[in-house]
């Protein structure tokens, strides 16, 4: 087989499961059995054990030795207490990345392009992958190694695969939302960028705590 | 154990460079191996010790730009926490109270260690006073006692002073005034930075002293 076509499988199964998750058809606790999952989708087990393990990494499985993998239980800690954390630390990105980028927003303009060719093509895989290097790319301008530390251990891009997978924003709207935020930082004005960057976690936030009321 | 690597690498005891032998330290210090072996991996954690297969870890050189970066980030979280805490009905300050003047005692009885002890118990105190766990885990993630007893051990603070950055903190929060509990919190780190960047340039031009 092709590494491309081991690819295309292995985000395949893993989008498969992820659609699973989100629609509470798999529930936290469930166990995900490796030869079982392949069986149903037709596949051998390689991709199956790659997905759960891109799922482990983005925290929405946990696999234990010899126990095999579960779906996660996501606690009110992650579900809301991140957010007000991932906003300042956004804001404070923001801030330092308009600075040191001068009005330089080739890199974001690319994901940004990214992400709406994804959302035109129903690719929800792709536009997760674009959402969370968007912001990937103004945290590591901010050229302050603690601060990308303290940002990367708060999980982003499971969140982002959540809310987009959970379909919590429509995918070409969830591309629009990061133009505010390229826009001050193509400005240079630091302060305008600290804040849209900010108001865009906080804007998540509101829709992840109106989709748990719910 | 953690704590006494940790005060010997502060205090300078340690230099960078110097060889970790397990072992060594284990025979030193009157353990079996493994309580060394965990003491040296939480100290790598806190980007202190640097191993590498095969060979004994070493103490790391922390730089300065190291040390500088955690501010920033430091001010944002505690600044957030202050407003959480201030918001809070249950908010009970009677720790944040306890620390200020176990620091104020430590301070007058000249008492570095204590004083630094009791600094950093108020911060984490602040922290999880926000009652906000990711908050606690994201400030706990920064290993904020290390750059914290840096600073202090190079920087030479009058001690007094670092024992005055706290009460407006404390008052802003007995007030109940999210914004301005927030506000003192920043200052704080912000104030504890300028000094530090201060003597860094002191000690980089040390003809500009005389």
């Amino acid at each position: 087989m092709s590494t491309i076509e081991r690819t295309v499988l292995r985000e395949q199964v893993k989008d498969a499961l992820l659609q699973r998750i989100v629609r509470g058809e798999l529930q936290p606790g469930d166990r995900l059995v490796e030869t079982r999952i392949a069986q149903e989708l037709g596949t051998s087990q390689a991709p199956v054990r790659e997905a759960l393990r891109d799922l482990e990494q983005l925290r929405l499985v946990e696999s234990e030795p010899f126990k095999g993998s579960r779906v996660r239980a996501l606690g009110d800690e992650e579900l809301i207490e991140i957010y007000p954390v991932r906003a300042v630390l956004e804001e404070l990105a923001g801030r330092l990345a308009t600075e040191a980028l001068a009005g330089d927003v080739r890199a974001l303009e690319a994901e940004l392009s990214s992400m709406r060719r994804a959302a035109g093509h129903g690719d929800l895989h792709g536009l997760v992958r674009h959402d969370f290097a968007f912001h990937r790319v103004i945290v590591e301008a901010a050229d302050n190694a603690v601060l990308a530390q303290c940002w990367r251990s708060l999980g982003v891009e499971g969140r982002i695969t959540l809310t987009i997978y959970g379909t919590l924003v429509a995918p070409d709207q969830a591309a629009e939302l990061h133009v505010p935020i390229l826009e001050a930082v193509r400005s240079g004005n630091a302060a305008a960028a600290g804040r849209a960057a900010r108001k865009h976690v906080e804007h998540f936030a509101r829709i992840a705590m109106r989709a748990r009321q719910s | 154990m953690k704590d006494i690597l940790l005060a010997r690498i502060l205090r300078g005891e340690l230099k960078p460079g110097d060889l970790l032998v397990e072992t060594r330290i284990a025979q030193e210090l009157g353990t079996s191996q493994a309580p060394v072996r965990e003491a040296l991996r939480d100290l790598e954690l806190l980007r202190l010790v640097e191993s590498q297969p095969f060979r004994s870890a070493r103490v790391r050189e922390v730089t300065d730009d190291e040390l500088l970066d955690v501010f920033p980030v430091r001010a944002v979280l505690e600044e957030l926490a202050a407003r959480e805490a201030a918001k809070r009905d249950d908010l009970d300050l009677t720790v944040l109270e306890a620390e200020v003047e176990a620091m104020r005692a430590a301070a007058e009885a000249g008492d570095l260690d204590a004083q630094l002890a009791h600094d950093i118990a108020f911060h984490r105190a602040l922290v999880e006073a926000s009652g906000n766990h990711a908050l606690v885990a994201a400030w706990t993630a920064l290993g904020i006692e290390v750059p914290t007893a840096f600073g202090v051990f190079w920087t030479y603070f009058d001690r007094m002073e670092l024992v005055a950055f706290h009460p407006p903190i404390v008052e802003a929060l007995r007030a109940r005034d999210a914004a301005r509990a927030g506000r003192e919190a920043r200052k704080h780190v912000q104030r504890t930075e300028r000094v530090v960047r201060r003597r860094r340039r002191e000690r980089q031009r040390p003809e500009a002293r005389t």
